[in-house]
């Protein structure tokens, strides 16, 4: 008789639910997915839905509920901030303290779960138990992971007290190790630069990173000796005479300001040298950071393989740089890291102790199912969505199909890619994808304007085939999550002339033969593809090679940006027919646009999703 | 009403238990000291919070 665990996280960012089956992850979502909300944050009940439907069950079949975190712990940790802050943090006092009391306050979480689930109509609510949120993190990191025992770090903002910790996992038992704790926070530090130079905390941060490239890190020294004093081990302490996060509603106050000459960027203000000099002088202080710490997790387990999970293991430069570094020799990144990914650690943790095994280590594989562990959808149903609203398509035979999008895409097409069963993650891998040729000069930009409406400064990150990878990219081991950076390979680079470009035109200058997917200063976030990972994205790469030669496609997340990557059959058509994606490709079924019929909407829809 | 609520056990309760905490010891751990050695804390058990049932490394040169 198997044994179901259902997870949860809600109610801070990013809400999501996984049930584990023996202590193997079976159906995973983010609530933002069916809601249409970005990072959503309230309870997710059509998430818990879904995960009940895939396995078709009710709430009475699953022996217990796990929640992510411990919201006593975590209001005593609030409760001790707020007072250390007195009397200067009374307007921070007034907003907080409200939401955490009374009936349906934060303070209450798991009856706010219970009530919740309840509310569901899917029979009795067994028992809810809390974990630590970064036991959820760990677990998340350690338990799927293909490894007997591993080193496992996780680094966040924070949850309840602990923002950065340190275990070690062996077998189906996860031994904390030593912690940092809260105001100290590396995640909150990156947090605060974010917030500086004039992003969303919470989101902006991967903007931060791949700004960095552009700058020269020139206020790292100014960061290490001002803001936070790092020790040879990794631990670090932040100096919070420069953070304002302690009292108010703010991350940064005066004296961060004067420290880098004046006020932070306003949201849609210009980029300039400076925001650029911030991002790359708080990314390398990262870097040192994370590099220290993971040492520290080598010597103090004496492991060869390193686990990361927490927001800042969403830092795929800092992981990439882990990797180069050869301190392990191997690093596996679970793919939901931030604080969605804790639904899925709670409910392992709790199959953990439970007795359940991890069989999946013997054959060397992890058990995150290639992160595919959301919706699908049978040809059948995409098939009744088609004709129930006479959409003009064409049915191909399933060994066809490979083929023929490999020609449109050779073609300098831009294919919306609607397959399998959706990521659960921040990250599109293949399921829920925008594709197009990166040998293409102008296809970075001809999908930034056609489809994500708007102008970046990043690159689009590279799939290649797992077995490929060595020939374009310097990267010793898998990536199948794509939370790794690496450098473009030196024979797939080109002699860079002089065209004066400066600041985000330097974007356009092209660095080697894959120029949609390769940064300013050569580097690429590269998702590798294996047939046991994603059988049907394998086989389109393959094809794509046979055709070009070359195993490498742009991957970006199938949405408009600042809208939640698109989970049903409709969402995808709805998105490729506002966008200027050319080919949709849902299962064996392909739409071309020239085909469609025009398309209309009675509002602007485009006003209707917030900046991101 | 409420902001009145607040504010009285803001300035009456939570300031001078606040400012007594800081007088008698670090209640957020916010000194850094370039003697210290590390800043890692070692859980002890179930730790709640800074400076309960735990013990940072705090080992001076
Ligand atoms: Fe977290």
């Amino acid at each position: 008789m198997s044994e179901l665990i259902l997870g949860v996280s809600a109610f801070y960012h990013d809400s999501a639910a996984a049930i584990v089956r023996d202590g193997v992850p079976v159906a995973a979502a983010q609530e933002e997915r069916f809601s249409r909300v970005r990072h959503d944050s309230s309870f997710p009940a059509r998430a818990v839905g879904y995960c009940l439907d895939e396995l078709g069950v009710s709430l009475p079949d699953v022996s217990a509920i796990a929640y992510y975190e411990d919201p006593r712990l975590k209001f005593r940790r609030v409760l001790a901030t707020l007072i250390g802050a007195a009397p200067t943090g009374f307007a921070s006092f007034r907003e907080t303290i409200p939401g955490w009391l009374g009936t349906g306050g934060k303070l209450d979480a798991l009856g706010n779960v219970r009530r919740e689930l309840a509310s569901l109509g899917r029979g009795p609510v067994p028992g809810i138990v809390a974990r630590r949120h970064h036991e959820s993190h760990a677990a998340s990191a350690f338990f799927p992971s293909p490894y007997d025992s591993a080193a496992v770090l996780c680094v966040d903002g924070v949850g309840e007290w602990a923002t950065t910790t340190l275990w070690h996992g062996r077998g189906t038992e996860l031994t904390s190790l030593a912690e940092i704790r809260f105001p100290h926070s590396l995640g909150l530090l990156y947090s605060a630069f974010t917030y500086f130079c004039g992003f969303k905390v919470d989101s902006g941060e991967y903007k931060l990173m791949g700004l960095a490239p552009y700058g020269e890190p020139r206020f790292a020294e100014l960061i290490l000796e001002r803001l936070i004093d790092v020790k040879p081990d990794g631990s670090f302490r932040l100096n919070m005479g420069y953070f304002a996060y302690l009292r108010g509603q703010v991350m940064t106050g005066r004296a961060f300001e004067k420290l880098f000459g004046g006020p932070r960027r306003t949201a849609e203000g210009p980029l300039t040298q400076r925001e650029f000099d911030l991002a790359a002088s708080v990314q390398k202080v990262t870097e040192e950071v994370m590099l220290r710490l993971a040492r520290t997790a080598r010597d103090r387990t004496g492991e060869s393989v390193l686990c990361l999970a927490g927001g800042v293991a969403l830092n795929c430069v800092a992981n990439g740089k882990i990797v180069e570094s050869g301190i392990f020799d191997e690093v596996w990144v679970q793919p939901a890291a931030g604080d969605a990914g804790g639904a899925l650690g709670a409910a392992l943790a709790v199959a953990m102790t439970n007795g359940a095994r991890r069989e999946h280590t013997g054959r060397g594989r992890d058990a995150m199912s290639g992160a595919l562990l959301g919706p699908s959808f049978t040809s059948a149903q995409i098939a009744a969505y088609l004709d129930g609203r006479q959409i003009p398509h064409q049915r191909l035979e399933p060994g066809d199909l490979p083929g023929a999008v490999a020609a449109e895409l050779a073609s300098g097409r831009i294919v919306g890619w609607f397959q399998d069963r959706m990521e659960f993650g921040p990250r599109a891998l293949g399921a829920r994808s925008i594709l197009g040729d990166a040998r293409d000069p102008s296809m970075r930009s001809a999908m930034n304007l056609k489809i994500k409406f708007r102008e970046s400064f990043r690159p689009f990150a590279p799939a290649v085939l797992a077995s490929e990878v060595k020939d374009y990219f310097d990267l010793g081991q898998e990536s199948p999550y794509m939370l790794l950076v690496a450098q473009v390979a030196a024979a797939r680079q080109v002699p860079v002339t002089d065209t004066g470009a400066t600041g985000i035109d330097l974007l356009r200058v092209p660095r080697s033969t894959i120029p949609a997917v390769t940064h300013v200063d050569g580097s690429a976030r590269v998702q590798t593809v294996t047939a046991d990972g994603n059988p049907g994205f394998h086989a389109l790469l393959t094809a794509f090679r046979e055709r070009t030669g070359c195993p490498v496609l742009v991957n970006t997340s199938f949405n408009v940006r600042g809208e939640p990557i698109v989970n049903s059959p409709h969402d995808a058509y709805t998105c490729f027919m506002r966008t200027n994606i050319d080919t949709l490709v849902m299962g064996d079924f392909v739409l071309h646009k020239s085909e469609q019929p025009p398309w209309s909407e009675e509002s602007d829809w485009r006003s209707e999703i917030p900046l991101d | 009403m409420a902001t009145l609520l607040l504010g009285v056990v803001y300035f009456l309760l939570a300031t001078p238990i606040g400012w007594l905490s800081r007088l008698l010891h670090d209640p957020l751990s916010r000194r850094r000291s370039r003697r210290t050695v590390s800043y890692w804390i070692v859980p002890a058990g179930r730790a709640d919070a800074p400076g309960e049932r735990s013990r940072a490394t705090r080992i001076t040169s």
